[in-house]
């Protein structure tokens, strides 16, 4: 079983996103376009000048695990990029016929994945050359929108800026808030979607939203084993370890084994431990206990111990005597 | 509520996901949700009601709750 902090699966899951979102998504639609004449080779090449400008290459500085959390935010604007030159060339037409063009229905259009092999830091190193590449094709494509006047370059410099994603702290003031104040848990708990709108969450995309109490003898986990739903719109990005088989088949059939060997989270005995397999429309979130020696603090300190890990049911919140880690998305 | 109901092992559509775990076994139905609102990123078509069922873990203090359509769903007495 791998282990969340497992640094070469992690890297490995970066990867297997990167190249998803080039071959599945990104130049699918661009053969697309050359296909049909919108744009052509010779456009690409002159929009790639002015991206190298605009585009800088990935600094590789810091340690492995900071290397691996710039690649995913930049992993994060890559993706960004791609949705709005999605919705500037018009997403509806385009799911479909992406997917004929992904080779999704033809082996033979199938995309060859790049090779990333050897040490980690080897790895990592490569890893940013090839992301840096990628950003430089979609920024491409996406001053030729502009060239062409699919989208005047202020709005498109506005969407790409546009709301910052969502990110696990939206989850800790909901439960923060929660804390505090009995009523709008009990309303949480009862129409968590609803109750959101009122807080200006609009959860468009979010068919149906549950919020899941941990109690004394009961503790919430959350997975998505068919394929990896996550309440996104709240939460931001689920964690690379979520995504991974090896949660997924695990956490379903030895809970408990599980969180305690991917998780270092021992749960007792006698306390239940109860996984909800999010398999259709239904997102969950775990709104975890309140740690102790909280009382007398604020909402925005109370957020403060909530983790990402505790929004999932494998991890505690922070407690006040120790440290709190607070970590990045 | 409280039903007690198998899942199919044959995919009766129209949802044809359906985790292979639980095919077969029989659960408790501990959510009723009705027609969720349409998600039209995934499915344009009505799934038809939709239950959440707990299904025993590895352990008694261990359980699984997977939501699941109703043509998935016979009821067990």
């Amino acid at each position: 079983m791998v282990h969340h902090e497992d640094i070469e699966s992690h890297v490995r899951s970066v990867e297997e996103d990167v190249e998803y979102w080039r071959t599945k998504r990104l130049e699918p639609r661009v053969f697309r376009l050359l296909r049909k004449g919108q744009i052509t080779f010779y456009d690409i090449m002159q929009a790639s000048g002015k991206a190298c400008s605009e585009i800088e290459p990935l600094e590789g500085k810091g340690n492995i695990e900071e290397r691996v959390t710039a690649l995913e935010l930049e992993l994060g604007k890559f993706i960004r990029s791609i949705e709005v030159a999605t919705s500037v060339i018009g997403s509806r037409v385009l799911v479909e016929e992406s997917r004929q063009e992904a080779g999704v229905y033809d082996e033979k259009l199938k995309l060859v994945h790049r090779e990333v092999s050897g040490k980690i830091d080897e790895r990592v190193t490569h890893l940013e050359r090839m992301l840096y590449e990628d950003l430089l094709l979609v920024r491409a494509v996406l001053n030729i929108l502009v060239e062409k006047g699919l989208i005047s370059r202020q709005k498109l410099a506005e969407m790409l800026e546009a709301q910052s994603p969502p990110r696990f702290e939206n989850g800790s003031k909901i439960v923060a808030k929660a804390w505090l104040d009995p009523e709008f848990k009990s309303r949480l708990l009862k129409d968590a979607k609803g109750t959101l709108r009122e807080l200006g969450f609009a959860l468009n995309r979010t068919p149906k939203l549950v919020v899941l109490e941990d109690t004394e003898s009961v503790r919430n986990v959350i997975v998505c084993t068919l394929c990896s739903c996550y309440p996104y719109e709240l939460l931001g990005n689920p964690p690379w370890w979520y995504k991974h088989d090896s949660y997924k088949e695990a956490i379903v059939r030895n809970p408990k084994r599980t969180l305690d060997e991917m998780f270092d989270l021992r749960v007792p005995r006698d306390v239940e431990v109860r996984v909800y397999d999010s398999t259709s429309d239904i997102r969950y979130m775990v709104l975890p206990r309140r740690p102790d020696g909280t009382q007398e603090m604020s909402e925005e300190e109370l957020a403060s111990f909530v983790t990402k890990e505790s929004l999932i049911g494998v991890g505690e919140t922070a407690k006040p005597e120790v440290a709190r880690p607070r970590r990045t998305c | 509520m409280n039903q007690r109901v198998r899942v199919r092992v044959e995919n009766p559509g129209p949802n044809e996901r359906v985790p292979e775990y639980i095919k077969g076994r029989v659960g408790l139905v501990v959510g009723v949700h009705g027609e969720v609102a349409n998600y039209e990123h995934d499915h344009a078509d009505p799934w038809g009601p939709l239950y959440s069922v707990l299904f025993e873990g590895a352990s008694p203090t261990e359980k699984v709750i997977v939501d699941l359509h109703e043509p998935w769903l016979e009821s067990v007495s």
